[in-house]
């Protein structure tokens, strides 16, 4: 794609049989009066609507419905052959409270302003670096956004939710809704499923394979004026006389950005929730491009919060923990092994690339990421830890009781076996293994690692009386490296989401929300779903 | 009239790796040009192996994508002579006549070392033997191309270097294995408790390949003799499970569950962490301090499967 591509020039034909195809309301047709229009009337647009949202996942989705709540025309354009982002992966525990009727029924007490409280807590990591502006607006909205995702749909379990479940941070788990991944707990697709079904039923368009790839401004007014998507190679202008909604999910996909905030998340570090969907900082880059300021991100450098997980599966490229994919997942052919799971650490040690121990295996806070993320030794590589590689024997396995070969394991890459520690050190080849691992490093480490199983002390770094040697052929290799997870930062907004320049100006007509918003580094489905309706709310009043 | 005689040329993309394992193939393509452009397909050349041994090949012809374009080709697969060392082969294009023209001759020396082939360890099943006592633990050895090792000695050394004991690899690779011969070596333990370390090596012969040697180290305990026995019954809470063949410790000290969730463990008076696992349950672990024979429970509850996006509540 080129930049200075010409504006596709659609015929009136072509527009009408667009817009009558995809469902366009009277809305979206309707030519507008106000100022919006006559600045764009010179572009040639392809479609129109009053809201246009980058991103169907479960903040572009709230978006939708409460646009269309709000009487707005909505088109939104997702990049993925399907709807829900992350969401639809995710364990689906919805954090929202404030005094549910739920919460009520349950006799929990629970308020905004405990909500509130609790999120600008300074001794807690999580709440102590957030935006109280921002906090306030969630703890007020909190308990509404409940309702209204049960008003739209959404089935919630009906488990008790018990003390711990205040401030938002309620146990409220929507129903299972498919199969992504048959791992029951993913709870996720209950909460997209339900509210695509909304958003498409209240007249939102969906345009899937559509990728925004940059925001549409109006060189005068700065407005934002909507945003060119590309599909199969074709440009496409949308049009947003209300606003355009930036619900691109966070940037974790995109190494370049996540090292702005930490210079060791190099390539190495897988997503979960890839390989369904990539956040790749699309929204947080085409605002910044118009100025926008970027805020809160001491909360992605906190060492708190879910943004990081040691792997639970491993052998296989993505091994985060409550997301065990299985071969009847209808993209397994994209993630390609399941990975053995249920790891007991005292079965397996944890190397570098080079084959040395580096940390006591049992931990997996954050002392052991910064383990993991220290140098590898490879002098052409100092930022970034490297592979991080599971080794262990055939009695682990039998311990384990796994089944060390595919679809449980990625031969192609991500696990290796060999008949002595030595051949198996010179069997690993990974995309990421940037120095050859050597038999005799691999060798020693395993008879020094076996010294401590026999004198019941590790010597080196502490694992709490290590167990079992690694002595019996087959020996292993399985990929362990830990995956990264949530973005914790984003674009900077006010109360309204409208998105915030580097001088603390509004940007006309562009607003943003979920994972891509910075200031309430909350996990997940709770603030990503609240935020998407303020956006909408406020890109629809000015529509 | 003055005949011109033509000038080829041969050259190679890759060559032949600059190490070869003894024995090992390796395929290398040589390309064959003529200046004056002639079509080359169906020439001979000769192929010399380091031993002397001559080859010929016709000429193909075939698409080159590093050329980008069809070209004259051969591909041989040369084989690494038994004897280590710097090796040659001559690839030669002799005089000949193609499509009635005069060629010259033109040669090529391809380069390879010619390397042992490696060999590499493992030693398994090592006990803590009591004191003063026989033990036995597996070597296993494993050539990197496969070669079958069948027969050949690995030899055990102490701490001082002195050899204490020897077993000859067996006839077959272990079950589960490429090609691991392996052998039970058996040893005695020192008659004092503690870590005591042990070398263990095998240098191949008379194999009709050479080969390097292989090694590896091992430690292990020597206990001193159990005075009490210590009945531990796993009682499962939560759980249907048989607690049968599940292996408990007391420290160095181990035994097996019965049908009933019971092991016996022999142990001397002192303090020893009791542990216990198994895949479908929660890791045991408990000191008791032991002054004469004892009874104990332990509970043994379901594994918890961590949702770790319940447990993260943000
Ligand atoms: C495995 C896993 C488990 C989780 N479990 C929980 C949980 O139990 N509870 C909880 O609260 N949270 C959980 N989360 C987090 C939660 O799922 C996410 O925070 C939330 O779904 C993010 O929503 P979003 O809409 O902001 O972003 P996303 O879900 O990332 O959606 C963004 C969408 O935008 C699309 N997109 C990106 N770029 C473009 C572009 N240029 N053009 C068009 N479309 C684009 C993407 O394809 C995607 O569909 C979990 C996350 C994961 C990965
Ligand atoms: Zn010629
Ligand atoms: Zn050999």
């Amino acid at each position: 794609m080129s930049k200075d591509t010409p504006p596709s020039s659609i015929s009136r034909r072509d527009f009408v049989r667009t817009g009558a195809t995809a469902g366009l309301g009277a809305t979206a047709l309707a030519v507008a009066k106000d100022p919006v229009a006559a600045e764009s009337q010179q572009q040639a647009w392809d479609m129109t609507a009053d809201v246009v949202i980058a991103g169907a996942g479960v903040s572009g989705l709230s978006a939708a419905v409460e646009a269309r709540d709000r009487g707005a025309s909505v088109i939104i354009v997702e990049q993925n052959s399907d709807c829900g982002g992350h969401g639809i992966v995710s364990g689906g525990r919805v954090n929202l409270g404030g005094g549910t009727s739920r919460q009520r029924r349950q006799g929990v007490e629970d308020s905004a302003d405990a909500v509130f409280e609790y999120w600008i807590r300074p001794d807690d990591l999580e709440s102590r670096f957030t935006d109280r502006d921002l906090t306030r607006v969630f703890a007020d909205l909190s308990a509404e956004t409940f309702e209204w995702m049960v008003a739209n749909g959404v089935r919630f379990e009906d488990e008790v939710a018990g003390e711990d479940s205040r401030n938002g941070r309620t146990l409220q788990w929507p129903v299972y809704e498919e199969l992504i991944t048959s791992e029951p707990t993913r709870r996720g697709s209950g909460l997209v499923r339900a509210l695509e079904k909304s958003a498409r039923a209240k007249g939102a368009q969906i345009l899937l394979q559509h990728s925004m790839a940059e925001l549409v401004q109006d060189p005068g007014s700065k407005r934002v004026l909507g945003l060119v998507a590309t599909t199969q190679g074709r440009r496409v202008r949308i049009r947003a006389t209300g606003g355009v909604i930036l619900a691109t999910g966070g940037h974790t996909s995109n190494v370049q950005f996540r090292r702005m905030f930490d210079p060791r998340l190099t390539e190495e570090y897988q997503v979960a929730g890839e390989p369904y969907s990539k956040q790749t900082a699309d929204g947080e880059i085409a605002a910044m491009k118009l100025g926008a300021a970027v805020w809160g991100t001491a909360s992605q450098s906190m060492e708190a919060g879910n943004w990081i997980s040691k792997t639970a599966h491993i052998g296989c490229q993505w091994g985060y923990s409550s997301l065990h994919w299985q071969p009847d997942s209808p993209i397994f052919d994209k993630i390609r092994a399941s990975g053995l799971t249920n790891v007991n650490w005292q079965n397996c040690i944890l190397v570098k690339q080079t084959g040395v121990r580096f940390h006591n295996e049992m931990d997996g806070g954050h002392d052991f990421f910064a383990a993991c993320f220290a140098w590898s030794g490879d002098p052409n590589k100092l930022n970034g830890g490297g592979p991080i590689w599971a080794i262990f024997d055939a009695d682990a396995v039998a311990r384990q009781e796994w089944d060390p070969r595919p679809p449980n394991v990625d031969p192609d890459g991500w696990f290796f076996s060999a008949d002595t520690l030595s051949e198996l050190a010179g069997r690993i080849r990974n995309p990421y293994q940037t120095l050859r691992m050597q038999g005799s490093t691999l060798q020693q480490t395993v008879s020094r690692y076996n010294s401590f199983v026999d004198s019941g002390t590790d010597g080196d770094f502490g694992k709490p009386t290590p167990q079992y040697k690694i002595q019996r052929p087959p020996f292993y290799a399985a990929w362990s490296t830990p995956i990264l997870h949530d973005t914790l930062c984003g674009l900077r907004v006010d109360t309204r989401c409208r998105v915030i320049d580097l001088q603390g100006q509004a940007i006309a007509g562009l607003y943003c929300c979920g994972e891509a918003m910075g200031g309430f580094p909350q996990h997940g489905l709770g603030r990503c779903s609240l935020f998407g309706r303020v956006a909408a709310r406020s890109a629809a009043a000015s529509a | 009239m003055v005949v011109t005689r033509h000038t080829p040329s041969l050259r190679t993309h890759a060559g032949l790796p600059a190490e070869m394992e003894a024995g090992a193939t390796a395929s290398v393509e040589v390309r064959l040009t003529c200046a004056d452009g002639c079509d080359l397909r169906g020439a001979v050349i000769e192929l010399t192996t380091p031993q002397g041994e001559h080859g010929t090949c016709e000429v193909g012809w075939v698409e080159d994508p590093r050329e980008g374009a069809q070209g004259a080709n051969a591909r041989f697969v040369v084989t690494a002579p038994a004897s280590t060392g710097e090796a040659e082969w001559t690839v030669r294009f002799p005089t000949q006549s193609v499509s009635g023209v005069p060629h010259e001759e033109h040669a090529l020396v391809l380069e390879s070392t010619v390397v042992p082939h490696a060999t590499s360890m493992a030693i398994w099943d090592v006990p803590s033997p009591l004191q003063g006592t026989e033990f036995a633990v597996r070597v296993g050895v494993k050539c990197a191309t496969c070669c079958v090792l069948a027969g050949q000695v690995v030899q055990v050394l102490d701490e001082a270097g002195v050899v204490v004991g020897e077993g000859r690899l067996g006839a077959a690779p272990l079950a589960g294995t490429d090609a691991l011969y392996e052998t039970l070596v058996a040893l005695r333990a020192p008659e004092r408790p503690g870590m005591g370390s042990r070398r263990v090596i095998c240098v191949p012969g008379d194999l009709a390949l050479p080969h390097h040697g292989s090694s590896g180290t091992f430690t292990f305990r020597s206990l001193p003799p159990p005075e009490h026995t210590v009945t531990v019954r796993i009682v499962p809470e939560g759980t249907e499970a048989s607690m049968a063949d599940i292996e408990v410790r007391l420290g160095d000290y181990r035994a097996h569950t019965d049908l009933n969730g019971v092991a016996r463990v022999g142990v001397p008076r002192g303090s020893h962490e009791l542990s216990a696992w198994r895949v479908d349950i929660e890791p045991i672990s408990s000191r008791l301090d032991v002054s004469g024979d004892a009874a104990v429970e332990v509970v043994a509850v379901p594994r918890r499967v961590v949702d770790e996006d319940a447990e993260r509540w943000g």
